[in-house]
Formats: C-alpha cells, sequence, structure tokens
C-alpha cells in the first residue's frame, strides 16, 4: 500500500515541475523591463538609471532566466512567492488574506450543490426517461451553456434592481451570499447532476440488481440501501475533485458580485500587472488540482482494493 | 476534401430514431452560422453612432434597443456572432492541427516519444484553463496592446491538449489491430499508414470533441470580453457587450440581456450537436 | 415512488423557504444610524508608510489644513493658516506669518517648526512641488526658498500633490522628515481614530477645528470605505453600503462614472456637482505626420461635434465650445475664444490632403473616455478621416504615449481650482516630458509669461495671450469641462464644496 502511495506521488513530481515551468515563464513573456514597471509600481515616478538597477539587483533580475527559475522555484515550495510587485506586502500574505473569502463562497455553493445534484440526480436516474428525467437533463445542458456571469447579472436585475430584496456585491454576509451562491451552483450543480445520474444508472445496470429485483425486494431499498451505496464512491470522489474549482470556478462569480476572492485577485493582479501574484496563483490552482487529483486517487485506492493490486 | 466524404460516410446510414437532440443542436448552431455569415444582410451598420437615439429600449427600429452611443444593439449582436464564430472556429482549427498531430505521433511512434509527450500533455490537463488563458491574455495585452490574436493565441495554448489527447487514445488502440499490422509487414511507410488508416479511423470521436469544443472556446472567449481582457471596442463582440451593459442594468437592461442569451443559444446548440453526435458514433460503434 | 416524489418536493419547499426566509433577514439586519456617514472612496487613504504619498481627498482635506489656499473666482491666493506673507529677492522668497493659536488635533500649537517639518517632507524627497528649503525665522514665522521666481511658489503651497502642516508626532522617529507616517495629525475639522489599509478609515470631529471656527459638528463619526472598482461603488451606493460617493481627481482614475450619474438621479440621488477649470481634449502628436500640420489640427476641430460628446455624460458636463478652459478660468470670458462645428471645412481639408490611418489610443481602465474615443472616431471617420482605435491597457499606453506611437490620444489639461496653475505648468512647459500637451516657441513663451507674472491684473492680459497663442495653433481639440461630483443620498445634508473639495464639517444625515 505505502509502496502504491509513493509511486504516484513520485508521478506527479514532473507534472508539478512542469506547472512551475509555465508559471514562471508567464513573466517572461513580458517585455522591456519589469525592473523598470516595478520602480514605477512602487514609488511612483519616472524610473532613473540607479532606480532600476538597484530594484534589478535587489529582486536577482539580472541573472540568467534558468537561475531566475530555479531561485524562484526553491522559494515557492517553502511557500515564498516573493513580494508583490503593487502592494507593500508578500505574495504570500496576499493570497492568503483573500482565501478564506474565496472558502466562504465556494463551501456554501458546494454544500448547496451537492444536496441538490444527489435529490435531482437520483430523481432523474429512477425515473429514467420520463418527463422528469428529461427536465433534469435538459437543465444539465442548460447549466453549462448558461455562461455564470450572464445569469449573476440577470439574477442581479431581478432581485436587487427590480425587488430591491438582495444587494448586488459586497461580502461576507449571508445576504451577500445568496446570490453568487445561486449563480454559481446553477453551473456547478448541472455537471454534478449528470453524473450522479450516471453513476446510479450504471449500478442500476449491473447483476445483482437485476438479481435483487428478481427476487422481490422492494424498489426503494434497491435503490437507496445498495445501488445508492455503490455509486457513491465514484460519486464521492468526482466530487472531490471538484474541489479544485476553487480557483478556476469561482472567477467570473466573484468579478459579477464584487467577491473579494482569489478569482477577482487573479483578475485584478492581471489588470494591475502585478506578475508575482499571478505566477503564484496560476501555480498553486495547478498544484491544487494535481494534488487533489492525487488524493482522489489514492482514496479510491484505499476503498477499492482492485485498483492497488491490478497496477 | 476527401476527409470531409470520410466523415460524412461515418455517420451515413445510421438511423437517428429518436436522436431529436441532433436535430436541435444542429438547427440552433445552422441558425447562428447564418446569422453570423449573412450579417451585413440582415444588420445596418454596428459601428454608426446616433446620439439622439442613446440608450432606447426595444422598438421598431432598433429590435433589441440601442446602447450608450446609439448604436444598434441588434446588428452589434448579430456581428457579434460573426467574430465570436470565426475566432472560435479559428482557435478550435489551430488546437485540432496541433492536437491531432502531437497525439497521433506521440500515440503512433511510442516509446520515449510517447513517454515525454505524455508527460506534457499531463502537465498541460493538470493547468486550469481559464486561469492560464486570463494570465496570458493579460500579459499579452501589455506587449501587443489589445488584439484577437492575443486572445487566439492565449487559448490555443490549453486547447491543445483535448485533441492531442483523444488522438494519441485512439492512436494508441488502433496501432494493435490486425490492418495496421499487415500495412507494416508489406512494407508501408508510417507516414502513410498515419494518414490513410490511423486520421480517417479517428475522425468521428475528433469531430464530436471538436464540435463541443466551439462550444467551450465561444464561451471562454465571451468570458475573456466580460473581463475586459479579450476583443476590444468598438468591434463588437458579446462578452465585451454584456460587460458594457452592466453599468446600464437599472435602465438599459436589454445590452445585458440579448448578448448573454446568444451566448447561451450558441454555446447551447454546439453542445447538443456534440451531445448528439456522440450519441450517434457510440450506436455505430455497438453495431460494429 | 410516491414517496420519493413527495420527498422531492418536500425538499425543494424546504430549501425555497429557507432562501426567502434569509433573503428577508437579509433585509432587517441593515442598519440606519444618524450620526455616521459612511463615504465610498475609490483608493486606500494611505496613512501608513511614506507621509508624502497620503492620499489626496480626505486626508488632505478634512485632517490637514495649509498656510494658504487659491480662490479662483478672484485668482487670489488667500490666507489659511498664515495670516500674512512677504514676498522677497524678485519672488524666490516668501516668508508666512503664522496665525497664532492653531492647535493640532492632540492640543499642541502648530509654530514656524512644525511648519518647516512638514514642508521638509517634500524637500528631503524631492518632490515635484517641494520648495527649495524651508527657514524658520521665530516662533510664527516661516521663510520658503525656491528655485525661480514664479507664482507657481504660491501654486505649491496649496497644490493637491503637496502637502498640509502636520504634527512632527505623526511620524517616527518623532520629527524626521524621512520618518514613516504612524498617525496622521492635522488642524482640520477631523481626525483619524482607526485605520485599516485597503478597507476604511474612521474619523471623528476635532473639537479645537470646531472651537476654533465657531461651528457644531452634527455627525459623531466619518467611515470612510474603500472600493477601488468604480462600478461596485454605484451598487454600493444603490444599496445603501455606504451614503455618498466622492471623486478621486486624478484624470479620470477612480472617480464616479459620469455617465452613471443620471441613472442615479432618477433613482433619487442627490447629485452635487461643481465645475472646474479642467477640460477633457484631444492631444495631437504634433511631433510627426499629420498633425505636424496646423490645417490638419483644425480639421479635427472642425470634425468634432462637442454637443454630442457631452451627452454622453447626460448634460453632467458642459461642451467646450468656448475655450479650451471653461469660463471660469482666469481671462478665458475677455479671449472671446470659439470652437465650431464644420464638418465641411473639415472635409474639404482632408480632402486635399493625402491623409494615412490615424491612431488613436486610450486608456483602456477609463470606461468614460473609451466612450468618448469610439465617437470621435466615428466623427473622424464622417470627414474621411480613416481611425484606428486602440483601447490599451494602462501600462501600454504609457509606453505608446511615452515613445510616441500615436497621432491622437485623449488627455486633460487644467485640473481641480488648486491645481489649475501647476497644470499649466505640467502640460504647457519645458522640461519636454512625454505627458507634455503641446509645446511651441510661442505657447511656450506665452505660458512662461502667465507664471512669471506676479501681478494680477497683469497676468491677467498675459492668460488672454496665452489661451490666443494656443487656439492660433490649434494645440489641442477641446471636448467638455469636467465637474467634481458628489453623489449621495437623499437624506444626507450640508455637503459643500470649498476650493473644489466637498466638505463634511456641516454635514448631517436626516433620520
Amino acid at each position: 500500500m505505502l509502496r502504491y502511495i509513493a509511486r504516484r506521488a513520485l508521478q506527479i513530481i514532473p507534472t508539478i515541475l512542469g506547472i512551475s515551468i509555465i508559471s514562471f515563464s508567464l513573466l517572461y513573456i513580458f517585455p522591456g523591463d519589469p525592473a523598470e514597471f516595478i520602480v514605477e509600481a512602487r514609488y511612483g515616478v519616472e524610473p532613473t538609471q540607479e532606480m532600476v538597477e538597484k530594484i534589478r539587483i535587489e529582486m536577482g533580475l539580472d541573472k540568467p532566466f534558468v537561475v531566475q527559475y530555479f531561485n524562484w522555484l526553491s522559494k515557492a515550495v517553502r511557500g515564498d512567492f516573493g513580494i508583490s510587485w503593487t502592494e507593500d506586502k508578500t505574495v504570500m500574505e496576499v493570497i492568503l488574506e483573500r482565501l478564506p473569502i474565496s472558502a466562504e463562497l465556494f463551501f456554501a455553493t458546494f454544500a448547496i450543490s451537492i444536496a441538490f445534484a444527489l435529490i435531482l440526480g437520483i430523481i432523474s436516474a429512477v425515473h429514467k426517461d420520463k418527463a422528469v428525467d428529461h427536465i433534469c437533463r435538459i437543465y444539465s445542458l442548460l447549466g453549462i451553456s448558461i455562461p455564470s456571469f450572464w445569469l449573476g447579472l440577470i439574477l442581479i436585475w431581478i432581485f436587487s434592481v427590480q425587488l430591491h430584496l438582495l444587494p448586488a456585491f459586497g461580502c461576507c454576509e449571508l445576504k451577500h451570499l445568496i446570490l453568487p451562491v445561486l449563480t454559481w451552483s446553477f453551473s456547478f450543480m448541472a455537471i454534478k447532476t449528470r453524473f450522479v445520474r450516471a453513476s446510479l444508472l450504471e449500478e442500476l445496470s449491473q447483476g445483482y440488481v437485476i438479481t435483487a429485483r428478481a427476487k422481490g425486494l422492494p424498489e426503494k431499498l434497491i435503490i437507496f440501501r445498495y445501488a445508492l451505496r455503490n455509486a457513491l464512491i465514484p460519486i464521492i470522489t468526482y466530487f472531490s475533485l471538484s474541489i479544485s474549482h476553487l480557483i478556476v470556478g469561482s472567477i467570473m462569480v466573484e468579478v459579477v458580485f464584487s467577491w473579494p476572492g482569489l478569482g477577482s485577485l487573479l483578475v485584478e493582479s492581471v489588470f494591475k500587472r502585478d506578475f508575482p501574484v499571478v505566477q503564484a496563483l496560476v501555480f498553486l490552482s495547478g498544484v491544487l488540482l494535481i494534488t487533489m487529483n492525487l488524493v482522489v486517487d489514492l482514496l479510491y485506492a484505499v476503498i477499492d482494493p482492485r485498483i492497488r493490486y491490478g497496477d | 476534401m476527401i476527409e470531409m466524404f470520410k466523415v460524412i460516410e461515418i455517420f451515413r446510414g445510421i438511423e437517428i430514431p429518436k436522436n431529436n437532440l441532433c436535430h436541435i443542436g444542429l438547427s440552433v448552431v445552422l441558425f447562428i452560422i447564418l446569422l453570423g455569415s449573412f450579417a451585413p444582410l440582415i444588420a445596418k451598420d454596428p459601428y454608426e453612432t446616433n446620439m439622439a437615439k442613446r440608450l432606447e429600449p426595444p422598438s421598431s427600429e432598433h429590435f433589441f434597443g440601442a446602447d450608450q452611443l446609439g448604436r444598434d444593439l441588434f446588428s452589434r449582436v448579430i456581428y457579434g456572432a460573426r467574430t465570436s464564430l470565426i475566432v472560435a472556429i479559428t482557435i478550435s482549427a489551430f488546437s485540432m492541427g496541433i492536437g491531432c498531430l502531437i497525439g497521433a505521433v506521440s500515440g503512433y511512434f511510442g516509446g520515449i516519444i510517447d513517454d515525454v509527450i505524455g508527460r506534457i500533455i499531463d502537465v498541460f490537463l493538470s493547468i486550469p484553463e481559464i486561469v492560464v488563458n486570463i494570465a496570458l491574455v493579460g500579459v499579452f495585452c501589455t506587449i501587443y496592446g489589445s488584439s484577437t490574436w492575443n486572445v487566439i493565441l492565449a487559448v490555443v495554448f490549453t486547447n491543445w491538449v483535448s485533441y492531442a489527447r483523444i488522438t494519441r487514445g485512439i492512436v494508441l488502440s488502433l496501432k494493435e489491430r490486425e490492418f495496421i499490422f499487415c500495412s507494416k509487414a508489406i512494407g508501408a511507410k508510417s507516414s502513410w499508414i498515419l494518414f490513410k488508416h490511423i486520421i480517417p479511423n479517428a475522425l468521428g470521436p475528433i469531430v464530436v470533441l471538436a464540435t463541443l469544443n466551439v462550444g467551450n472556446v465561444i464561451l471562454t472567449i465571451a468570458s475573456l470580453g466580460f473581463l475586459g481582457l479579450g476583443i476590444q471596442p468598438p468591434t463588437p463582440e458579446w462578452g465585451q457587450l454584456l460587460n458594457s451593459g452592466k453599468n446600464y442594468i437599472a435602465t438599459a437592461p436589454w445590452i445585458t440581456f440579448f448578448p448573454g442569451l446568444f451566448i447561451a443559444l450558441s454555446v447551447f446548440g454546439f453542445n447538443l450537436l456534440g451531445e448528439g453526435l456522440r450519441d450517434i458514433l457510440e450506436r455505430r460503434r455497438i453495431y460494429e | 415512488m410516491r414517496l420519493t416524489r413527495r420527498d422531492f418536493v418536500k425538499y425543494t419547499g424546504f430549501g425555497a423557504a429557507s432562501l426567502l426566509g434569509m433573503s428577508f433577514l437579509g433585509c432587517m439586519t441593515k442598519e440606519t444610524t444618524k450620526d455616521t456617514l459612511i463615504i465610498g472612496y475609490a483608493e486606500d487613504l494611505k496613512l501608513r508608510g511614506d507621509p508624502a504619498k497620503i492620499d489626496r481627498s480626505i486626508p488632505k482635506f478634512c485632517v490637514l489644513e495649509r498656510l494658504i489656499e487659491y480662490d479662483l473666482s478672484s485668482d487670489d491666493f488667500v490666507p489659511s493658516l498664515a495670516k500674512k506673507w512677504n514676498v522677497e529677492n524678485g519672488g524666490k522668497r516668501i516668508v508666512f506669518e503664522l496665525k497664532k493659536g492653531i492647535l493640532f488635533s492632540d492640543g499642541i500649537e502648530v509654530d514656524a517648526n512644525t511648519v518647516k517639518f512638514t514642508y521638509d517632507i517634500l524637500v528631503v524627497k524631492k518632490h515635484s512641488v517641494a520648495p527649495g528649503s524651508v527657514e524658520v525665522i521665530d516662533d510664527h514665522t516661516v521663510a520658503f526658498n525656491f528655485d525661480e521666481a514664479w507664482v507657481l511658489n504660491f501654486a505649491k503651497l496649496q497644490d493637491v500633490h503637496g502637502l498640509g502642516v502636520m504634527s512632527p508626532k505623526s511620524v517616527k522617529p518623532e520629527g524626521d522628515p524621512n520618518g514613516t507616517l504612524v498617525d496622521l495629525i492635522g488642524t482640520g475639522p477631523f481626525k483619524v481614530i482607526e485605520y485599516v489599509e485597503n478597507q476604511y478609515t474612521v474619523l471623528e470631529p476635532n473639537r479645537y477645528w470646531f472651537e476654533r471656527t465657531g461651528l457644531e459638528p452634527k455627525i459623531k463619526k466619518l467611515i470612510v470605505k474603500v472600493i477601488p472598482d468604480e462600478d461596485t461603488r454605484v451598487m454600493a451606493l444603490r444599496s445603501g453600503e455606504v451614503d455618498v460617493l466622492i471623486d478621486n481627481y486624478h484624470g479620470g482614475y477612480d472617480y464616479t462614472p459620469r455617465n452613471q450619474l443620471s441613472e442615479l438621479k432618477k433613482e433619487g440621488f442627490k447629485i452635487l456637482a461643481k465645475n472646474i477649470p479642467y477640460t477633457w481634449i484631444v492631444v495631437f502628436n504634433y511631433k510627426k505626420e499629420p498633425f505636424n500640420d496646423v490645417e490638419m489640427r483644425w480639421a479635427v476641430n472642425y470634425a468634432i461635434n462637442r454637443d454630442e460628446i457631452a451627452k454622453i455624460f447626460d448634460g453632467w458636463v458642459r461642451p467646450a465650445w468656448d475655450g479650451m478652459f471653461p469660463p471660469e478660468a482666469p481671462g478665458m470670458v475677455e479671449a472671446s475664444i470659439r470652437y465650431g462645428y464644420d464638418p465641411e471645412k473639415a472635409k474639404e481639408i482632408v480632402s486635399g490632403k493625402d491623409v494615412g490611418e490615424i491612431k488613436l489610443i486610450v486608456d483602456k481602465s477609463q470606461s468614460d473616455q473609451v466612450l468618448v474615443a469610439q465617437l470621435i472616431q466615428q466623427q473622424l471617420k464622417n470627414v474621411g478621416l480613416s481611425v484606428k482605435l486602440e483601447t490599451l491597457e494602462k501600462g501600454v499606453y504609457k509606453q505608446k504615449r511615452n515613445s510616441g506611437d500615436y497621432n491622437l490620444r485623449i488627455y486633460y489639461i487644467g485640473g481641480s481650482e488648486r491645481t489649475f496653475y501647476m497644470r499649466i505648468f505640467w502640460r504647457f512647459l519645458p522640461p519636454e516630458k512625454p505627458w507634455k500637451v503641446y509645446m511651441s516657441n510661442n505657447v511656450t513663451e506665452k505660458a512662461m509669461a502667465v507664471v512669471k507674472e506676479f501681478d494680477k491684473t497683469k497676468r491677467r492680459q498675459k492668460f488672454i495671450e496665452f489661451y490666443k497663442a494656443l487656439y492660433e495653433e490649434a494645440g489641442v481639440a477641446p471636448l467638455y469641462y469636467e465637474v467634481v461630483a458628489v453623489a449621495e443620498k437623499p437624506n444626507v445634508e450640508g455637503i459643500k464644496f470649498e476650493y473644489s473639495e466637498p466638505r463634511f464639517y456641516s454635514t448631517y444625515v436626516k433620520a
């Protein structure tokens, strides 16, 4: 078992290295002199040669690309992404400030999406091919087609502008949470519902279910005690994978509702040209994705011995 | 040209019984394509300003209303279809070209090439696409100012992987089949085998992927446009129109409503079409 | 099956009910306090770190005061913390006599040493509005030495980029001009109680100021909330999170978008707008073709319909027909300048010349100017000019501006009243810099003559000559005159403008 974990963990290292190269290089497509820009951003005056030189040496920008990359990487794995180019803080401080705010939105959405995805998915699977099922399938397609930013604006128009029921922006109280969660859940849920439906259907087509039905077991028992339990395994692992959508999915929603989380941090930093923060976010989101995949794989291996031995 | 016939051949002769998805999807997609193609005939000049008609609600003269500079929103949305489609198809085409080639080479030649390329594909798959797109477009913007090519380059950078992965998988499975073995025995060159046997057989799933992909790319372009990173005004683009309408949501909600509706419609259409095609393909596989 | 369906209905019903319930709860927890005023503002007030970098608005006008102020209507510099002054050495030295009995918010009296300390901060940092040096003559007399002998010496001392008198206790180590700001202590109507960087600042009335002026404060607390995005600020006002929005005046960044003011008024908010001598213009790259030709510059001036451009802002701004500065600017009315709209004439000029594609650059982050640029592009197209519009990200915009890679760009001249004079320097006088607007031998000479003239009446004449020279050479194409605006909830009263800044010392919030 440990060997399996070790092997899988080693496998992801090259991938992480790859991501780090891509994140780091993003900065180097930037032309002209990063040092000049930093001077301007920090001191607000036209950069003089001496200031630029000072910054260049201070930030190690005078060394060759590869050396800079290794410097960055060795610090990055310890969580030191350097100093923000526009704020007087380290990149990590900037990110950690916003992390709990993103987390609040994410967990609220996650909880609601899972609950409703389960319910809708089960109903859809159980009533396969009937009206309810078709509605759910159409909803799934709508969920991935309707842009979250459009839906968000429409909800703002209905609930904020017309009905004056909810605030259109801000964080972090309950009333601020409702519209963003609704918007984000709409698309989040759509994908999950499909998956729940598919998993459950696959379970229900298994041999033991047919046997159980033949034996005359009540349908509700079959669905809830047997099929669902077995289907839960892929469902749970799939849901866990979604945690990696923390940064990714939140971007548009956070921008529409001005929710000051990591998603809007990415967009703001790109506009302010605070590239160390952008680098860090790209790197971290990639690492998060890979790590979650790894964790899920391992969980799966723990639950399902066939996988361990088969590899 | 021959490839196109091959594509049709794959889908020919298959009954499409209750598969209404495909039909609806196809009609929606064709509708959007027609709108974009015949834009000059259907719509007026999307750049013409008319301050007297500023922020007018929908009327017989301006079907979707007018924007902050009095431009006809209907025309801007229709021309926006043209922009979105052309850019999305360009991106998909480039991604397909690069991705399929890399995937096929990787799968066919195997060995170290496959290992290395496989790793690279893994890395790219692990990066959250939209994050990199935003970062890249942002960075490109600081170099070249904003242009459509920034968007195309940035999205192709992350988009080629899905094509590579599928092609590689197909090629790997096909490689072991008899007819390849026989061809090699006869002494056929690798490149000939690749083009004559492997790629045509891989076309089916790739077409499905391409269809779904165009839908996704349209959404990505619109998202970038909404953030202000994509195609810049005055060129009409749906996401950018949505963004400009944000400020006027209280008094001119049509600026927000219509572009978004069309984004949803296009993505929906392409997704339905893709799903439908996938169903047909699976049905065919069952018959095989 | 029946049970499952009922369960589904149960769950959705419960879910919907709880969502509705939560939203009503949200409504009910809104606060209604009458003695606190919440201001929404674009930037952090920067009350820590470098004291020269404090934000230009609330800190400088609610917490600090200056030695003198500038009154545009009389084109005079008037006493504030200084009682009177003497100009010596042809204008290179100004000796101020301070008023007695002015107290900082911690009760300590202002004297010459504290004034020297404040302006030494600018001197050691070689700030753009720094004097050359500051001398203490006696307890209440301070002398300022400058390198040049011009009116700008006065302008510098009250310019918005400068500082107001602050206590040496504001920095650590105490009294060190190179020190770091730890607590901004000034003589103004409010003092800082709490500061959370990038989030909010809390201020309270400074009783010494109210004692000195004999007024009564009507609010107990002033809170400034930092909301960087302009659309978000407007939404904050609409939803009641803030009571007032004020502008940050720096070239259109970070203010309340003019194109939203009408919407707000329709919804019942009060908009206070004060005209300022600030004009948005089209700047020509007159160093290269085609705008090195004065006729082409006139063609652009004829082609622009200023009424249409002002219409983008629904009447909140005035179209710039009567000169490159609004009528309030000294000498503007007497100069009798008139820009006309004559597209036929413009077409005539253009058709006689071989003009390639014209590049118009604009900064993407200024939503108002992006709209203006699109309109101008169309108007120029109508007279036969092919204009390529580039909406650029701020850094790229600056790069292109600095390297001259453009033909036209949108910019502004003039400023709030107090910055009017310094802007003449920053836009029209040497040394050459990329952001200067128009310099030619004639115009530059006339501009220099204005700022070197200490006598008000003669200076007015010089202004008229400067305006006329700029007009004849079509150095700029003025678009519209700006205002400084305050958007407030209907129950807020008593905000008034003084020298282009909104003041809150008589503000109160009705229940």
